[in-house]
This record gives C-alpha cells, sequence and structure tokens, in this order.
C-alpha cells in the first residue's frame, strides 16, 4: 500500500513538476512568436494527444519520467519557406535564451507559488525547543541547558526544527558553527560557537540532530494505554484505552520502555498484568502474543502508548494571511535555491560524499511519505524538488538547460553560434558526467532501501 | 579499406601492448619520442611547410627536445617522493592552457584565424605545444608510482587510451547498428545521435569500470568522474583542432604511413588532447 502512494504521489509530484517547467518554455517561446509543433509530459508511447488552432500537440506519454516541448528548428527537419520566422534556431540570441531561461524560471515561480499555498493553508510544526545533550557530543562542548529555544544558527533565524535541520546541514564541511538561544521568552539572547572539527555526518545512519548529539525536546511517554489493536493479544487479554500498566508479573513497570522490553522478551507466555482503571487496580491475564521478524520471534501485544501533552506554544502553526504568506514563501524558496547551491558546491570540495546524492526512488519515496502526512507536506515537498530541478537544469553542462544557456551566452560574446562540432564535444562530456551521477544515484538509492 | 585497416590495427595494437607494459622506461622515452617526431613530420605539413628538409629539421627537432629532456631528467627522478618534477607539471600547466586557447580557436574560426592562418612559425609552435606535452604526459604517467607497481603507469595510460576508444568503438557500433537520426547530415552523414550517445555509453563504462579497478574513495569519486567526463571530451577536441589545421592546409589525410587509418596524426590526434589534459588533472589532484 505505501509502495502504490509512493507511486502514485511521485507521478504525481513528477507530472506537475515536469509540465510546469515545461510550459515556461512553451508560454516564452509562444511570446517569442516561435512555433511550437508538440508540447509532451512524458516520453515515449502518446496516451492522450489533441491539437490546438496554431498547430500545436498536446501529448500525454507512457513513461512519466520527464517530458519536453518540440518547437520548429532548421537542425531537426526541413522547415518551409514561409515557417522559417518561426523557427527556433532564427531567433535572436537573447530570445533564444528568454525560452530556455524560462522551464527553470517558472520551477522557482511553482517553488513560490506551493509555499504560499502551504502558508495559507497552515503547517503545523515544532519550536526547537532542547530535550538534551548527549555527552561526548559535538554539542556537549557548549553551555546550550535543557529547554533552551534555538533562536538563530550562523546568521539566519530559526523559528522551528526544519528550518534548524536545512541550517545545520549548510554548515557540513564547515570549522564551527554560532548558535544562539533563549532560555524562555523573557530572556535575552546567548551564543555558543560550535566546533564541529568532531562532526561525522552520515544521513543514511543517522538525523542531523543525533549526528550533533543534540536531541530535539519530545513530550515523555507515558505507561497509559492509547490505542488497542483489533484482534490483538492485548485485546483478549482484556486491556483497554487509558488503562495505565502498574506491573507485570508483579513486578513494577516504571517507564514505557521497560514494559516493551518486558513484553517482547516473553513471546507466548502468560502474563498476570496490574492496571490502574478508573482509579481502581485491576488484574488481568492472558497470554502475550508474538511477532517472528527474519531471525527471531518477539513477543508482541498490539498496543500503543499516549504521550503527555505538548507544553503550551511548542507545536504551533505557520499559518499567515496574504502579503505575509507570500513574502514568507519566497524568502523560504531563496534560501532553498541558495541552499542547493551550496549542497552542490560542497559535492564539489567533496564535503558532502556523493553517497548522498538521491535518485528517483528516494524522491519517490519523500513523494509518497510527504503525501501521507497529508496536502501540505506534499506542497512543502513540491516546492523542494520543484527548486532543485530548476538549480540542476541551470547547471552549465550541456544536455540540460544550462548548457544550452552557455552556448548562447558564448554566442551573445562572440556574436556567432557556437559550432556543432564543439557543441557535441560539450554534448559528450555533460552526457558522460549525466550518466555517471544518476547512475551514483540510483545505486545510492537502492543501497538504502 | 576496412580489411586494410583492422590489419594495421592487429600489427600495431600488439606492439603497443608490449611497448607500454615490457619496454624499459628509457626505451619507452625513445619509441614514444619517435611517434612524436613522425607525427610531427606530418604535422610539418600540415603547417603549411613544404621542402623536404624543413620538414625534417621540424620533426627532429621534436625528437630532439624529448630526448634532451629525457636525458637530463633520468626517470627514476621523473617523481620525486610522490611529486612530478616542476618543469614536467610546468610543460603540462602549458599544455592545458594550450586546449583552452585551441578551443577558443576553434569556436572563433574562421575569425581571428587571420593571426596565425597565414604563419608558418606560429602553426609550427602549435605543433611543438600539442606534441611535447604529449610525450611528457604518456612519461609522466608511465612512470608514476613505478617503484611501488611497476605496472601502475601503464594501467593509467590504458585508462585514457580506454576512455579515447571506447569512445569511438561504442560510437562506431552503436551508429551502425542503431543509427537513424543524422547529426549533421551535410558535414559528416557518418555520425548519428544514437552513434554520440553509444560513445557516451562506453565511455561511461570505462569510468565507472576504473573507480572499481582503483578503489576510489567515494569523497573522491566526483573527481575521477569529472576528470573522466574532460578526458572523453578533450580527445573530441584533439580531433577537431587537428581537422581545423588540416582544413587551413587544405589536406584530408594527415599523412599516408598507416595503410587504411591515414596518417599518424590521424590515429594520435585525440590521444594529443586527451593524455596533456589528463596527466595535468591526475599530476593536480589526484596523485
Amino acid at each position: 500500500m505505501s509502495f502504490l502512494i509512493s507511486l502514485v504521489s511521485f507521478i504525481v509530484a513528477l507530472g506537475i513538476l515536469v509540465a510546469v517547467h515545461e510550459w515556461g518554455h512553451f508560454w516564452v517561446a509562444r511570446r517569442c512568436g516561435v512555433k511550437v509543433e508538440r508540447f509532451s509530459i512524458g516520453f515515449g508511447k502518446a496516451l492522450w494527444r489533441r491539437k490546438d488552432k496554431l498547430g500545436t500537440e498536446y501529448v500525454i506519454a507512457a513513461i512519466p519520467l520527464g517530458g519536453y516541448v518540440k518547437m520548429l528548428d532548421e537542425r531537426v527537419d526541413e522547415v518551409s519557406e514561409k515557417d522559417l520566422p518561426h523557427a527556433f534556431n532564427r531567433q535572436h540570441v537573447l530570445k533564444r535564451i528568454a525560452i530556455i531561461a524560462a522551464g527553470p524560471a517558472v520551477n522557482f515561480l511553482f517553488a513560490i507559488f506551493a509555499l504560499f499555498m502551504m502558508y495559507l493553508i497552515g503547517l503545523q510544526t515544532i519550536k526547537p525547543v532542547v530535550g538534551s545533550i548527549e555527552p561526548d557530543s559535538v554539542f556537549s562542548q557548549s553551555n546550550i541547558p535543557q529547554n533552551a529555544i534555538l533562536t538563530q544558527v550562523g546568521d539566519r533565524k530559526v523559528v522551528d526544527w526544519e528550518d534548524v535541520a536545512y541550517e545545520f546541514m549548510s554548515f557540513i564541511g564547515n570549522a564551527e558553527m554560532l548558535v544562539k538561544w533563549t532560555d524562555d521568552k523573557n530572556s535575552y539572547e546567548r551564543s555558543a560557537t560550535i566546533n564541529l572539527s568532531q562532526w561525522e555526518f552520515d544521513p543514511d545512519k543517522t538525523s542531523v540532530f543525533e549526528s550533533l548529539g543534540l536531541i530535539p525536546y519530545r513530550p515523555k511517554v507515558l505507561n497509559v494505554l492509547g490505542y488497542i489493536e483489533d484482534g490483538s493479544a492485548a485485546q483478549s487479554i482484556g486491556f483497554q484505552a487509558n488503562d495505565k500498566i502498574v506491573s507485570l508479573d508483579g513486578t513494577s513497570m516504571q517507564n514505557w520502555e521497560q514494559i516493551v522490553g518486558y513484553v517482547s522478551t516473553r513471546p507466548n507466555q502468560t502474563v498476570q498484568a496490574n492496571v490502574l482503571r478508573n482509579e481502581q487496580i485491576v488484574s488481568l491475564n492472558g497470554t502475550i502474543g508474538s511477532k517472528t521478524g527474519e531471525q527471531t520471534t518477539k513477543g508482541y501485544m498490539g498496543f500503543t502508548p499516549t504521550l503527555e501533552p505538548w507544553p503550551e506554544g511548542v507545536v504551533f502553526v505557520h499559518q499567515y494571511g496574504v502579503v505575509k504568506a507570500m513574502s514568507k514563501a519566497m524568502d523560504k524558496t531563496w534560501r532553498l535555491m541558495t541552499l542547493s547551491i551550496e549542497m552542490l558546491g560542497k559535492l564539489i570540495t567533496g564535503d558532502v560524499s556523493v553517497k548522498n546524492l538521491s535518485g528517483p526512488i528516494s524522491i519517490a519515496q519523500g513523494a509518497g511519505m510527504s503525501a501521507s502526512l497529508g496536502l501540505v507536506y506534499f506542497l512543502g515537498f513540491l516546492a523542494l524538488i520543484s527548486v532543485n530541478l530548476g538549480i540542476i537544469n541551470l547547471l552549465p553542462l550541456p544536455v540540460l538547460d544550462g548548457g544550452h544557456l552557455l552556448y548562447y551566452f558564448i554566442e551573445l560574446f562572440s556574436g556567432r553560434p557556437v559550432p556543432e562540432s564543439v557543441q557535441e564535444v560539450g554534448f559528450k562530456i555533460g552526457g558522460v558526467l549525466l550518466l555517471l551521477l544518476m547512475s551514483i544515484a540510483i545505486v545510492n538509492d537502492i543501497a538504502r532501501l | 579499406m576496412l580489411k586494410q585497416r583492422i590489419i594495421t590495427a592487429l600489427i600495431l595494437a600488439p606492439l603497443a601492448l608490449f611497448a607500454i607494459l615490457y619496454l624499459p622506461l628509457f626505451s619507452f622515452e625513445i619509441m614514444i619520442a619517435i611517434v612524436m617526431g613522425l607525427g610531427a613530420w606530418e604535422w610539418s605539413s600540415m603547417s603549411g611547410m613544404t621542402r623536404t628538409y624543413t620538414k625534417s629539421a621540424y620533426a627532429i627537432l621534436v625528437v630532439a627536445v624529448c630526448l634532451i629532456l629525457s636525458i637530463i631528467l633520468p626517470t627514476d627522478l621523473i617523481w620525486y617522493q610522490g611529486q612530478l618534477n616542476s618543469l614536467y607539471t610546468y610543460i603540462l600547466s602549458i599544455a592545458a592552457l594550450w586546449w583552452v586557447v585551441s578551443l577558443a580557436m576553434i569556436i572563433a574560426y574562421p575569425r581571428y584565424s587571420s593571426v596565425w592562418y597565414t604563419s608558418k612559425i606560429l602553426r609550427g609552435i602549435f605543433g611543438f605545444l600539442t606534441l611535447i606535452p604529449t610525450w611528457v604526459a604518456v612519461v609522466s604517467l608511465r612512470t608514476s608510482l613505478y617503484d611501488v607497481d611497476p605496472y601502475y603507469g601503464a594501467s593509467l595510460i590504458f585508462y585514457v587510451l580506454g576512455i579515447v576508444w571506447a569512445a569511438d568503438i561504442g560510437a562506431f557500433f552503436v551508429g551502425v547498428k542503431f543509427g537513424k537520426h543524422k547529426l549533421r547530415p551535410e558535414v559528416s552523414p557518418g555520425k548519428t545521435i544514437e552513434g554520440l550517445m553509444g560513445g557516451v555509453f562506453a565511455s561511461s563504462a570505462i569510468i565507472a569500470f576504473a573507480a572499481l579497478h582503483y578503489q576510489v574513495d567515494p569523497s573522491r569519486i566526483w573527481l575521477h568522474v569529472l576528470v573522466g567526463a574532460l578526458a572523453v571530451g578533450v580527445s573530441a577536441l584533439g580531433d577537431l583542432n587537428e581537422s581545423m589545421f588540416k582544413r587551413c592546409a587544405g589536406i584530408k589525410d594527415s599523412g599516408t604511413l598507416l595503410p587504411g587509418h591515414g596518417g599518424v596524426m590521424d590515429r594520435i590526434d585525440s590521444l594529443t588532447a586527451a593524455f596533456p589534459v589528463f596527466a595535468f588533472c591526475y599530476v593536480m589532484w589526484m596523485a
């Protein structure tokens, strides 16, 4: 099921982003008087097609991994005398630059739009309150106390954990990092400079917070039951929601971890439980269920605990009026753009390993995960991927939009199109680079599964 | 023609293989110098030299420079404590710069070509910049880590040859089998988009294989891929560079030395760009 959600949200996400990107090329091409022969979302066999008055054919094709806009071009096909002024290659180089640049540009505009919608609808998020700092970790050198609220990382303000994660990430490979915090709302800001030389971060294994030894505040897990699975061992023993587990087989249970540990080591054994129900101790008897994993069989009950309620103001909703939402969306898009470029730079300098490159499978999983959390999260995810798509497409690699732009800028200076023979050299370099980087990304994806 | 071409290749390939793997280093230096000399002989015609004694003098000069270099710098001192000799490093840097200039010349051609078009001396110097760094590059790669593993340098040479030839061979076979869409029908009718992609695939495969073979560290894979891709591209540039000079001189094949292949330069034109640029990157970032 989660596979199906991933697949569908991936296709929807990619479809939207490709359509948006190609529409940018298409719209500006039309404005510039270039004849567009086909506007295709997806490659390969056409599933649906339609023609408009201007002779453009709209196609939805079978392989949803991209799309294209086919413009009239003398280099590709025969062009009749009367159509010559409408051929792409006959346009002034500035017009060609505009048409090519429009694709990535629209990706950025779309990101602003998606984030704008997200801020209008409202997004629930969590204030960066420090839960604890692990001993002997990168953060243990700082004097940040428990319950401190992070306010700034580097020279950027942070309001929630997502901001903090992004800003921490931008410090990969740096020597030190400035962090500011307050004790509570009224006290003044303090700051600490964290030495990052001991920081080792492998995104496959740990979260960015764990790698630094900074544990976000989470409400305590209580011994009070929340949900009882239908048909589970817990149900047949007679557990009910809101029961507080006091002891199992006479051993008193201090916390939830202890309960989990006790149950999982006793598959298919009988158990006697004392629970507090309506302020009275009730004794329950029955047999613990089991779940067979790859190697071991573990005891399994089929109940979940409840959490202590979040303190006032820690969970809050990002929701703004039209003007504020727009300015927030623009700020965030800009930050995503600069962050993507910083990360690419770190990839080239080797501060970020190519192991962290993600390919289509990871994107699909991200799409599925965010979609299952709800529309607002999916919008945020779309904005992120849209920005990435725009930035990647602007890389000066022939084959990509940025490669074409590079050729046109050279033409702007040399006054003459880059010879096709030289373009071919560029396509070879770009082709090899892209093919190998994509292979690395896909291999990484598979290794992560 | 194709048969002749294959026979020539079948004779030359084992010779080259033997020379790269087993020839003592000094003999290897001399042999590569002779190949550069043959290339220089042909380059002299492309530079507009016509009289036999000027052409011979030019070829001998190239061989002499290579030999002088090999005499003043013994093979065991080419790399000293993991560093390439500074003279050789300079030569490779100049070569890298020359290929940037060459790219600009090709893009601008025929604009500004009047500057060098009429000057035999300038065109002769371009030949120097093409051939001597190639010798330096091949020798530097061959002697790299020689005292650790005498075949390591040979493997680097095979790697560059692999990248360059895989591009050609992949393009040829994929082009023949699947070629449908012509790249530039009026200029080079044999080339197709499918062929171009075949070449890209084949070279990528070699680069990926090398990454596994040399056990490139994940943090340096990016560099490995970049340098590999650069070698693929720059080898095509070597081809274009030679074509440009041939066009100036109004000749088709650089010579007739290799039956079925044209001249020596026609065979090594890609390599004269790929070797110096690869060696430069190797010395700067990878050694």
